[in-house]
């Protein structure tokens, strides 16, 4: 009985101390989609903002928000923008589809969290956006920026949609596979088949016992050469400054995120 | 003496050589005679019945011969080679000993050990597991007409010299820090060897599927007898028509690479080796004429006749099946299509 009190015990504290460690996010409503926090952005830009977030939500199915903040609280950039999406319960659908821009004005960091079909549509596109994006906030035009994000996102996640959509070629494609396929394993299924008549077994076999009698063996060196390559240097470390990587990755949630992002 | 029943010394009933038993048995009486009590019956010795003989052969054509059955007087007609067979109107086993004379005459025979009934489930073994195999062939393969047939061969021994002559080449690879070495330590390698080959056969009846002969083997000679006419009594039997010397056309180039195979193995622990030279130099080559003992499974399959041999002494079956292109399509198009539906349904996932 008291183990069990203890095993309870330890469980609440583990789910007290970990919920809010990794919930160091700030909490909002997921239906405003702008979070203006740093204030970087005039009431009329911020309604702008809203009213284009909503109308590609609606269009594609696809949650879309922009948050700008000062300060990380000493989280990853990537860690805060896969976080602020879980924790905040944003996507669409039931494969909670969106993506979110952070933009921390301490670090002067920006950084794209995207999840389920974002993620998917997005992959390839997060460089492209993140060129058109990141000269304007550097350039300080912020609102300039944020509504250039929401049109790239919305161009960049219809063409990723048509890509990902099943075409008559991959059909094509995956019927040449089958084709293959079917050819290999009925080739074999023939060969096989055609073993029921085996060729003869080679003249070793009427080696008689007295076998074979070696009269003569001699191994001469004749030369040794010895040649030697380099071995190519590796540099190490590739050379995009202010760059953040992305590409797939764990959240703290446990979820798989997609994004990327850079210093502006 | 031109052909040659055996009678049962008891009856006067055909005598046939027994598979299971290893003796001569009379299909009549059921009596049952050793190789001993056969030859006491040949002409002149007074014990038993003798055994008929009929007049000489009377050519019929290029290729084919009739005899007088010793037994009933009908007209046996035979292709050239034939040597033992049955008559066609009294079922008699009938030898022609015309055709086991001087230098045809073969110097050992090796006698059936396996029944004809195990040909059979021979067969319908090499159709398990086959999937395209053409579903009622089976009912065909039990169908199938099965004859013994002693087919004559040719064993041929020699002594083989032989030399190879190679450049072998040893590599070392080690590497450090900055750099990667590759050391080719270059050989020149020569072997000579003498070797022995006994019994290389080759079939020397130009009617048999060469290499449905060849598949059948190996043969254990061991259990070859000294040749008597009284084996053939009740099988099929052929004399040879393709001599010891095109025999050997077939026989030297199979012991070639053979010799070539063993010569290779003899140059061992090198990376790699290429050969530049390779002797062989067969001498004291010589040759026996035998008879080995052949079960021949013939069956029709929608117009067209599939031959198989098995070794009438260690039962190994051999010959081309049918293919059913039926159920290779459908194979293929079952495969294909399962294919692509788990390539289409991955696709779609991702």
């Amino acid at each position: 009985m008291r183990g069990v009190r203890f095993l309870l015990c330890a469980v609440l504290a583990v789910l007290v101390l970990a919920v809010p460690a990794s919930a160091q996010v700030l909490r909002v409503d997921p239906a405003e989609r702008v979070y203006d926090y740093a204030d970087l952005l005039t009431d009329q830009e911020e309604a702008q903002l809203i009213v284009d977030c909503h109308d590609i939500a609606q269009r594609l199915q696809i949650d879309i928000a922009i948050l700008t903040l000062d300060s990380l609280d000493g989280m990853s950039i990537m860690n805060y923008a896969d976080d602020f999406y879980d924790y905040n319960g944003f996507g669409m659908g039931s494969g909670g589809d969106g993506l979110v821009l952070v933009v921390c004005m301490g670090e002067r960091e920006m950084w794209i969290s995207t999840y389920g079909k974002a993620e998917r549509y997005l992959e390839p596109y997060i460089d492209p956006i993140l060129n058109e994006v990141a000269p304007r906030f550097t350039a300080g035009a912020y609102y300039g920026g944020c509504s250039r994000f929401l049109q790239a996102s919305e161009t960049y996640l219809q063409k990723g949609a048509q890509s990902d959509r099943f075409t008559a070629q991959d059909f094509l494609l995956a019927l040449v596979i089958g084709f293959a396929a079917a050819g290999a394993v009925c080739g074999v299924m023939v060969l096989l088949h055609k073993r029921s008549l085996r060729p003869a077994p080679g003249a070793q076999t009427y080696l008689s016992d007295s076998g074979l009698v070696v009269t003569h063996r001699s191994d001469q060196f004749l030369h040794t050469h010895t040649t030697r390559t380099a071995i190519p240097k590796n540099n190490g470390g590739s050379g995009r400054g202010g760059g953040g990587g992305g590409g797939s990755h764990y959240s703290s949630s446990g979820r798989s995120h997609g994004g990327g992002g850079r210093k502006f | 003496m031109d052909v040659v029943s055996y009678k049962c010394p008891n009856c006067g009933g055909g005598l046939s050589f027994d598979i299971q038993r290893q003796d001569w048995r009379c299909a009549f009486c059921g009596g049952g005679f050793m190789l001993g009590d056969l030859e006491r019956d040949e002409p002149g010795s007074q014990a038993g019945q003798e055994p008929d003989i009929a007049p000489p052969a009377e050519t019929y054509g290029e290729d084919a011969a009739a005899f007088s059955c010793p037994s009933c007087g009908g007209r046996i007609i035979t292709d050239r080679n034939t040597a033992a067979t049955f008559c066609v109107y009294c079922h008699n086993p009938t030898v022609i000993a015309s055709r086991l004379e001087d230098e045809y005459r073969p110097a050992r025979l090796l006698p059936f050990k396996l029944e004809k009934q195990t040909v059979v489930d021979a067969l319908l073994k090499l159709c398990r597991s086959r999937p395209l195999l053409p579903g009622d062939f089976r009912e065909y393969a039990r169908k199938g007409e099965v004859s013994g047939l002693y087919v004559p061969f040719w064993l041929f021994d020699s002594d083989v010299d032989a030399t190879l002559k190679a450049t072998a080449q040893n590599i070392t690879r080690w590497g450090d820090s900055n750099y990667r070495y590759t050391k080719t330590d270059t050989f020149r390698v020569e072997r000579s060897a003498s070797m022995h080959f006994a019994g290389i056969p080759a079939d020397g009846s130009a009617k048999m599927d060469d290499r449905l002969m060849e598949a059948l083997e190996p043969f254990d000679y061991k259990q070859m007898v000294d040749f008597s006419m009284q084996y053939l009594s009740g099988h099929f039997a052929e004399s040879y028509d393709v001599d010891q010397k095109d025999a050997a056309k077939r026989v030297m180039p199979r012991m070639r690479s053979g010799v070539e195979q063993l010569m290779r193995a003899q140059v061992g622990g090198y990376t790699s080796y290429q050969v530049n030279q390779l002797s062989s130099l067969p001498k004291n080559t010589s040759c026996e004429y035998v008879m080995l003992p052949v079960w021949v499974l013939m069956t029709r399959y929608h117009d067209k006749t599939y031959t198989f041999a098995m070794n009438g002494q260690t039962g190994k079956i051999t010959g081309q099946l049918p293919l059913s292109w039926g159920r290779f399509w459908a194979w293929f198009g079952g495969v294909a299509a399962a294919v692509t539906a788990v390539v289409c349904a991955g696709g779609l996932l991702l």
